[in-house]
C-alpha cells in the first residue's frame, strides 16, 4: 500500500534505468537518472541526440516501462508502475502530432474531452486561450494549412489545456528555424507565467534550456544519465537581450563544459572496452 | 486582355471537360459515318444516333429495368458497406479474429460469382434476393480489405499519444484509428460503388425476369442491338454517378484531405 505522505516535489526520478533489447543485443538507455523538479518551476535537460532524453520522457509518461528505479508524478502519491501513470502528466512529443482532420479548436481541445469535458465545453475554453495567445484567427484552419511554428504553438496550446499539474516537452522547438524559434520561445515563457505549471523541458540547444529554465540539467552520452545541474538565477521577465549578459554567458560556459566533458568521458570509455 | 489566376483555374477545369468531350463526340462521329458508309446491318452495329433513338421510344421499358438494377445494386452495395465495414473493425480489433477471419475475406474474392449465381437461384428463386447476394459478394472484399488496411495504417505516435492522454481503447478507435482509416474506406467503397452495378447486371444474365441485364438479353435474342446498346450505356452512366457521388461525398466528409494533398 502507498503512504501517502506529503509530496515535495511535483516530479520525482528515482534511480530510473532502461534498457531496450535490440537485434545485436541490447541498448541501454537511460542508466540511474535521477531529478525532482519542484511545483511551478521550469526544469530543462539538454544532452546530445540519442543520449535517451526521449525515452526518459516516454517512460515519466507512462508509454514505456522503467527497468529499474521509481517516478513520482505529484499528488499521485508513492511511486507508479508505468501504466498508471497513463494519463498523469500533459506530455508534448518531439513531433507536433495534430490530428490533420481536427481543426485548430478541437486539437487544441483534445486532452480536455479525453478527461471527460464536454466537447463544446472544451471548445470554448480552447477558444479563450487560443484567443489570449494571438491564434484566434486560425481556430477553424486545419494543420494542413498552417506554418511549422503555427503547429508547434496548437500542440503546445494543445498540452497546456490538458490540465495537468506537470506539462512535459520533448524539443518542441526543434524542427523551427531560429527566427521562429526565439519568437516561440518567448511567447512559450508568457504562457508558462500566465498558467504557473511545472514543466520538464528536453532539449539541444543550451540558449533555450538556459533562457527558459529555472534550472538546467546536463544529460551524458547514452547510456544517458543526469550528470550535473546548474540554477539559473536570471530574474524574470526574461527578454531576449538576457542571452549577451554576462550571467548568462558565464552558466552557458559552465553548461557546455558539462556537455563537452560527459562527451569525451563516454568516448574514453568506449575507447578502453 | 488580363487573365486573373482564378480565371486561368477556371479556364484550365473547363478544357480539363472539353478535351474527353470533344473526343467522344469526335469517336461518335466516326462511329455513324463508317457504319452508314459500308451500310452495317443495324443489327450487327447500329450507329449512334439509333441508339440515342432507342434511349427515347424505349425510354419507359428502359426506366422500369433501371430501377430495378440500380435498386438490386444499391441494396447490395449497402449491405457488403456495412459487412465489409463490420468486419474490417472486428478483424483489426481482435487477434483471433484477424487469424481466422482474414483468409475467409480473401477467399470471398477468389469465389467466382458467376458460378454461384445459378446456385443462388436454385435456393433464393427468381428476384431481388439472389440479386443482392451476388452484388454483395461482389462489393465485400474491396470494401473490407481497404477498411482493413486503413485501420492497420495507425501511427504508433499518435495512437501514444492518446495514451499519453488517458485515453481508452474505444476512444483512440474513435478519435485516431478510425478516421485515419476514413480515406481507405472511401477508396474501397469507390471500387465497389462502380462494380456494384456489373454484379447486378451478372445476376440478371443468370436468372431474373427485370433489370438491364435481363433487358440486354432479352433483346439480343431478338436482335434489337440498339436496344442493347441503350441498356449499356444506362448501366455505364450508372456506375459513373455512384462512382462520382461517392467522391463528392468524401470532399464534403473530409475537407482536411484536399487541404493535405494541396500542401503536398
Ligand atoms: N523502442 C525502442 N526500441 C529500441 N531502442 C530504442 C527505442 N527507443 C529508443 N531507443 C534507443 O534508445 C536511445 C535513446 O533514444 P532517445 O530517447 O530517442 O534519444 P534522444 O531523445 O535523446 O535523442 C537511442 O539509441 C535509440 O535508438
Ligand atoms: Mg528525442
Amino acid at each position: 500500500m502507498a503512504v501517502n505522505h506529503p509530496p515535495e516535489a511535483a516530479l520525482i526520478v528515482d534511480r530510473v534505468s532502461k534498457t531496450f533489447p535490440d537485434r545485436s543485443g541490447s541498448v541501454d538507455a537511460l542508466n540511474d537518472v535521477n531529478l525532482s523538479v519542484g511545483f511551478g518551476e521550469f526544469f530543462s535537460i539538454v544532452g546530445p541526440s540519442g543520449c535517451g532524453k526521449s525515452t526518459l520522457l516516454n517512460i515519466i509518461a507512462g508509454l514505456e516501462a522503467e527497468d529499474a528505479g521509481s517516478i513520482d508524478v505529484g499528488e499521485n502519491g508513492a511511486s507508479s508502475r508505468d501504466e498508471s501513470r497513463l494519463g498523469q502528466v500533459a506530455y508534448m512529443p518531439q513531433k507536433d502530432l495534430l490530428l490533420p482532420w481536427r481543426t485548430v479548436r478541437q486539437n487544441a481541445a483534445l486532452g480536455l474531452e479525453l478527461t471527460g469535458v464536454k466537447a463544446s465545453i472544451a471548445h470554448e475554453r480552447a477558444d479563450t486561450l487560443l484567443q489570449q495567445f494571438g491564434l484566434a484567427r486560425f481556430a477553424d484552419a486545419y494543420p494542413a494549412t498552417l506554418s511549422g511554428g503555427m503547429r508547434q504553438r496548437t500542440a503546445f496550446l494543445r498540452t497546456v489545456l490538458t490540465d495537468r499539474p506537470v506539462m512535459l516537452l520533448d524539443e518542441p522547438f526543434g524542427a523551427l528555424d531560429a527566427l521562429t524559434r526565439r519568437a516561440m520561445q518567448e511567447w512559450l515563457l508568457d504562457v508558462w507565467s500566465e498558467m504557473q505549471r511545472t514543466v520538464l523541458l528536453i532539449t539541444h540547444d543550451v540558449d533555450e534550456a538556459i533562457f527558459l529554465s529555472d534550472r538546467v540539467a546536463v544529460m551524458s552520452q547514452r547510456p544517458g544519465t543526469l550528470i550535473h545541474t546548474h540554477p539559473v538565477d536570471l530574474p524574470r521577465p526574461r527578454t531576449a537581450e538576457i542571452v549577451t549578459e554576462p550571467a548568462f554567458m558565464e552558466i552557458k560556459r559552465d553548461v557546455l563544459r558539462d556537455l563537452q566533458s560527459s562527451m569525451s568521458l563516454n568516448e574514453g570509455l568506449n575507447a578502453s572496452q | 486582355m488580363h487573365l486573373s489566376d482564378r480565371g486561368l483555374e477556371r479556364l484550365a477545369s473547363g478544357i480539363q471537360w472539353v478535351v474527353p468531350a470533344v473526343l467522344l463526340g469526335f469517336g461518335l462521329a466516326i462511329w455513324e459515318v463508317l457504319v452508314r458508309v459500308r451500310d452495317t446491318p443495324a443489327w450487327m452495329l447500329p450507329p449512334p444516333s439509333a441508339i440515342g433513338q432507342s434511349l427515347i421510344d424505349d425510354r419507359a421499358m428502359l426506366f422500369e429495368h433501371t430501377l430495378a438494377t440500380a435498386q438490386a445494386a444499391l441494396i447490395g452495395f449497402g449491405v457488403a458497406f456495412l459487412v465489409g465495414v463490420g468486419s474490417a473493425i472486428a478483424i483489426t480489433s481482435t487477434p483471433i479474429l484477424e487469424r481466422s477471419l482474414y483468409p475467409v475475406i480473401i477467399a470471398t474474392n477468389a469465389i467466382p460469382v458467376i458460378a454461384i449465381a445459378p446456385l443462388l437461384l436454385i435456393w433464393f428463386g427468381y428476384g431481388l434476393t439472389p440479386k443482392i447476394i451476388v452484388v454483395a459478394l461482389i462489393c465485400f472484399f474491396p470494401i473490407a480489405v481497404n477498411t482493413i488496411d486503413g485501420l492497420r495504417s495507425v501511427d504508433r505516435e499518435m495512437v501514444n499519444l492518446l495514451r499519453s492522454l488517458g485515453a481508452s481503447r474505444w476512444a483512440t478507435f474513435r478519435l485516431v484509428r478510425f478516421p485515419m482509416s476514413l480515406p481507405y474506406v472511401f477508396s474501397g467503397t469507390r471500387i465497389a460503388a462502380a462494380v456494384s452495378v456489373i454484379g447486378a447486371l451478372v445476376a440478371e444474365w443468370v436468372g431474373s425476369s427485370s433489370g438491364l441485364g435481363y433487358l440486354m438479353i432479352r433483346s439480343a435474342s431478338q436482335f434489337l442491338t440498339d436496344r442493347v446498346f441503350a441498356a449499356i450505356f444506362i448501366a455505364a452512366l450508372m456506375g459513373i454517378t455512384m462512382f462520382v457521388a461517392i467522391s463528392l461525398l468524401e470532399r464534403w466528409l473530409l475537407p482536411w484531405r484536399r487541404l493535405e494533398r494541396e500542401r503536398n
